[in-house]
């Protein structure tokens, strides 16, 4: 199977393995986003904005270790603001997240995501728009079901 | 003895290292250990022995060194999460930085100390030097105690934007007491300090811009140093204030990205313990005994008004924004510690022909006060925190 992926498009396989990413309001606290990350099991969360575009990436990490500040012995002048003023998804995501286009193979896509050690891969369409996501779960699973 | 800066440098950086994994194993703070492998390379140790000649090259070394402080501090806040802050940390850092600046100020004023140089401008360079303090020894202490509730809370804002505070009011300070005249003054104020928030807005937007075109995480730290490197040289070509510059680099990309905090700002953060070694160690080689000795009434009236100033305005802003009482009562205690900061824009006086003078009595007060508040800094805000009933942990 894994040498299929070569041969499988990202649209092709979003056919098959219809998910969507876990996406979130720009102005939700960090609080609101561990809760749901929590609730869904995932580590990864999609920031959109009000016309439902993709701009950020938060990890479950990043979340907790903005949640947990009070416990760090040292914090720059930004995390100190950023714990003090209960920073929001959009201050403190990444902007410049990974993501897959429908016409790009599961390869290429596979290094992207594993590189950037991302769970839930968003595919993007024209304009950022939301298509899917990609779950690496999902991947393995194929991938051992085949050899 | 060769007088190679690169072979001082390296003599300071490691002696600095050397001695604060010494401290660390001694939980004695590091910041100290800095200064004292400083001072054992001062000109009345072994830097007279070896002939260390540290004034002549640093002077870059400390513009280059502030202005990554300043970027950093500048870019640590957006204009919404300034918005958020709330009345009662606006107002209390605001009643500390003033209180500490008046107090110091009169106070060195109306001593009248037996030193060179002009007693005025001593005196206002010490009034703003007070205004800043030490985060990282209040964090420290806060984790430490495991410390939560309104007073934590204010206390870690007050001290994240005092220091915003203290490098504005020095930036001002070195306008006012380097022009020849008043009407001189006025010119200069407004090139000096509009024109290097101009420069360094203009800068900080093209950096925003190129910070999120380029994908490559490893071309930001070199854009930001570049940016930094050129803000000063064009600060310095033109004579714009060269902090205000750096600061509005940080503030105008971050503005203008407001995202962008972990991608402009992280990888130069890591530079700051680098700063500190520097800001330290350079100090402590600058110390002098004799003119340690000569301004040592100064050190002690420094130290106290500076704390009673902090308190008053604390005490007084406090109520005026209607804090809760934990705050309005303890808040004072906790924000005596000085470090970096301070010995940085110390150091920095060395760059000003006018104020070559007073340069090293200024720095040998500040590093001398600032090892004493190291020490009782830490006991004071336990001191805070423990009667607000904030801690955790005893």
């Amino acid at each position: 199977m894994t040498e299929d992926f070569e041969h499988i498009s990202v649209a092709e396989w979003l056919k098959d393995h219809p998910e969507m990413p876990i996406i979130a309001a720009g102005d939700a606290s960090m609080t609101q986003l561990a809760q749901t990350l929590l609730a869904e099991n995932s580590r990864d969360i999609y920031i959109a904005d009000d016309d439902n575009k993709i701009i950020g990436h938060l990890s479950f990490g990043r979340i907790v270790s903005h949640l947990f500040a009070q416990h760090r012995p040292i914090q720059s002048h930004r995390q100190l603001f950023a714990q003090i003023t209960d920073a929001t998804a959009q201050e403190l995501m990444d902007p410049h997240f990974a993501y897959a286009r429908a016409d790009e193979t599961l390869c290429d896509v596979i290094h992207r995501q594993l590189e950037r050690d991302i769970d839930n891969l968003v595919v993007l369409g024209q304009d950022h728009h939301l298509l899917g996501a990609i779950k690496l779960r999902e991947l393995v699973t194929e991938s051992l079901k085949s050899s | 003895m060769t007088h190679s800066p690169l072979l001082m440098l390296g003599v300071l950086l490691v002696s600095g290292l050397l001695l604060s994994l010494l401290a660390s194993r001694f939980k004695l703070p590091r910041i100290a250990a800095y200064a004292i492998a400083g001072l054992l390379w001062s000109e009345d140790l072994l830097g007279g022995v070896f002939g260390f000649e540290i004034t002549e090259w640093s002077h870059q070394l400390t513009t280059v060194a502030l202005a990554i402080i300043a970027y950093t501090i500048g870019g640590s806040v957006t204009i919404e999460q300034l918005r958020r802050l709330g009345k009662v940390i606006t107002f209390c850092t605001l009643g500390e930085t003033m209180g500490a600046m008046v107090t110091v100020g009169l106070a060195v004023y109306f001593y009248q100390p037996n030193v060179d140089g002009s007693v005025w401008v001593i005196a206002i360079v010490l009034a703003v030097l007070a205004a800043s303090t030490a985060p990282a020894a209040t964090v420290a202490v806060i984790h430490q105690y495991r410390a939560k509730g309104p007073l934590t809370t204010t206390l870690l804002g007050v001290v994240a934007l005092d220091d915003a505070i203290g490098v504005i009011f020095f930036s001002l300070m070195l306008v006012l007491v380097t022009s020849a005249s008043l009407a001189d003054s006025m010119m200069n104020s407004g090139i000096e300090i509009i024109g290097g928030i101009v420069v360094g807005a203009i800068i900080g937007w093209i950096l925003a811009y190129l910070g999120h075109r380029v994908r490559d995480q490893r071309f930001i730290l070199p854009m930001v140093l570049g940016a930094l490197f050129l803000s000063q040289g064009l600060a310095e070509v033109w004579h714009l204030s060269p902090l205000l510059t750096a600061m509005a680099i940080g503030f105008s990309a971050r503005s203008v990205f407001p995202s962008g905090g972990e991608r402009l700002f992280a990888p130069i953060e890591y530079l700051e313990e680098l700063v500190f070694i520097i800001f330290f160690a350079l100090a402590g080689a600058h110390f002098k005994l004799s003119v340690f000795l000569q301004g040592v009434d100064l050190v002690i009236i420094y130290i106290f008004a500076r704390v009673i100033g902090k308190m008053i305005g604390i005490r007084v802003a406090a109520k005026l924004s209607h804090a809760p009482e934990s705050v309005t009562k303890y808040l004072g205690f906790a924000v005596i510690p000085q470090a970096g900061i301070a010995i940085g824009l110390a150091l920095s006086l060395f760059n000003y022909p006018d104020l070559q003078d007073i340069a090293l009595l200024v720095l040998n007060i500040i590093l001398a006060s600032t090892l004493i508040y190291e020490v009782l800094g830490p006991l004071a805000t336990r001191y805070a925190i423990v009667k607000a009933g904030e801690t955790t942990q005893s």
